[in-house]
């Protein structure tokens, strides 16, 4: 019976009919997330569960592709462990028939495989565990770190594409001049766009959105005399700093590295038996 | 003035695509491929000049431009036709690059707003990589569709479906770099990320079909030529 189980579990056949499940539960996704961007965006910022009890049960009839892809993605990488194995239990015992680089060839798909699986888990530590805040900021401002670290925006420099072209006036980069104050003291860093700031185990980005106009009502008004309401026209885009922790970060970067390295020699491999034979 | 000269450049291309398709389907092979590479030469120039939209010469421009991915599909077929003049079949995906290069003519030309998110080589990379991918994935489907009608080898769709694997799945590394880079994360819940991943878990069991012995040449030839629709699904309706 158990090994019935296990068969199955260990399908290739399995595997098909699991990998077309995600993409259909991809697909829809993608035509939910379209439907309500919003909604879905969300996700990115907060634990999956946290978003799903609190967002996303309200209103299963748009959400419930995603518990759905998570339960079918942890069939798929047990089916993928299943696989792996087998392939390893039937090469095993044949290793002593053969010369040590070739064993290694032909056990490196159920290795790189493995590495995936591995690669996947460090997905959902990032899903489940990821610590992310989004501040704005104008110079002057000042933000105190989830990790204790104060940082003060001394000045944010624009820098905008040349006169000469289509696209003046449009935000090409920025930079922010931070005085930061942590345990190891005081310190001014530069953060730009696209060159994230290390500071511990988080990470500092930009980010940039237009500003909006803002409608001011007086204070307790119970009624809305538009006569009295002031607006004031957007002056200039309206800058973030975003700190962001991420626990399946090194897991992901480390194991992509190792299959990169892996795949490469397999090919190598391959293609020098190819060409000898 | 700048861009009806580059349409024409464009117009012109399409016109050698169509003569080339025409010159093979009546067996005129060096005709064909002559008409062929003018077309693709016509192409790469307009291809370039996209880069020059804005006033300022942007890479990104270029390969954002949706002209690019038909002359990567135009590449890949001159390459390989080159490489292996028995297989018409290759001469026959010809029809792949006229028919997107006919949507790029007809989509007007506009600068996508470059933020600062934007300006990175990893950015550039990662449309280089993935529109490549989708070329090679659109001529695999055409590939595949004329080895069912008898007309081209097993060989030929399957060697492209790779390729464009093997690319697509660097377009995806070099997007998570970027994504990571600009908005702190590896991957991000919103429809470009899920669709993109449909697509390369589409092709990565493709690439599994040759292990299950009820999957023939013909089941996986149909397989491939599926994923055509796909693919045309997520680039223009999701």
């Amino acid at each position: 019976m158990m090994l019935k189980i296990w068969k199955f579990i260990a399908d290739l056949r399995l595997t098909f009919w699991l990998l077309l499940a995600v993409i259909a539960l991809l697909v829809t996704g993608a035509l939910y997330s379209k439907a309500d961007y919003h909604l879905f965006e969300r996700i990115n910022y907060m634990p999956v569960s946290t978003w799903f009890r609190t967002l996303g049960l309200p209103v299963l009839a748009k959400s419930w592709w995603v518990p759905a892809l998570f339960t079918v993605m942890t069939l798929l990488a047990v089916n993928t462990v299943a696989c792996a194995v087998e392939r390893l239990r039937a090469l095993w015992p044949r290793r002593r028939d053969m010369a040590a680089p070739r064993f290694l060839v032909l056990m490196a798909p159920s290795i790189i495989h493995l590495l995936f699986v591995t690669i996947m888990g460090g997905h959902l530590l990032t899903f489940e565990w990821i610590e992310y805040r989004r501040y704005a900021v104008d110079p002057g401002s000042s933000i105190e770190l989830p990790d204790g670290n104060l940082v003060v925006v001394k000045d944010i420099r624009m820098e905008n594409y040349p006169e000469t072209t289509y696209l003046k006036d449009r935000l090409r980069n920025a930079r922010y001049i931070l005085e930061i104050t942590g345990s190891g003291g005081i310190s001014e860093r530069a953060l730009v766009f696209l060159e994230p700031l290390r500071i511990g185990r988080a990470f500092l980005h930009t980010d940039v959105t237009k500003r909006t106009a803002g409608v001011m009502a007086e204070k307790g008004a119970t009624v809305c005399n538009r006569a009295e309401v002031k607006s004031f026209p957007s002056s200039g885009p309206q800058f973030y700093i975003v700190y962001s922790r991420d626990p399946g970060l090194p897991v992901i970067v480390s194991l992509l590295v190792v299959i990169c390295i892996v795949m490469t020699w397999f090919y190598v491999m391959t293609m020098r038996r190819v060409k000898e034979a | 003035m700048f861009n009806s000269y580059c349409s024409c450049l464009l117009a012109a291309a399409i016109t050698g695509y169509a003569v080339s398709l025409a010159l093979h389907v009546l067996k005129l092979s060096k005709a064909g491929d002559a008409a062929l590479c003018l077309g693709f030469l016509l192409h790469t120039g307009y291809t370039v000049s996209a880069g020059h939209l804005p006033g300022i010469f942007l890479a990104l421009q270029v390969f954002e431009d949706p002209s690019y991915m038909p002359w990567a599909a135009s590449l890949v077929i001159c390459v390989n036709r080159f490489r292996d003049r028995s297989d018409e079949g290759w001469s026959l995906a010809v029809v792949v690059p006229l028919v997107f290069a006919i949507v790029a003519l007809l989509t007007p030309r506009s600068m996508s707003y470059f933020g600062p998110n934007k300006l990175t080589a990893w950015a550039t990379f990662y449309f280089v990589t993935e529109f490549f991918s989708h070329a090679s994935f659109f001529v695999g489907a055409v590939l595949a569709a004329l080895f069912l009608a008898g007309k081209a080898r097993e060989g030929s769709y399957h060697r492209c479906l790779v390729w464009g694997f093997v690319a697509y799945t660097v377009s995806h590394v070099v997007g998570s770099i970027w994504c990571f880079l600009g908005w702190a994360a590896t991957f991000q819940w919103v429809h470009v990320h899920l669709k993109a991943a449909a697509l390369w878990v589409f092709y990565a069991n493709y690439l599994h079909l040759r292990y299950l012995p009820s999957w023939n040449e013909r089941n996986r030839a149909w397989y491939a030529a599926a994923g055509a629709i796909l693919l045309a699904a997520c680039r223009y309706a999701i």
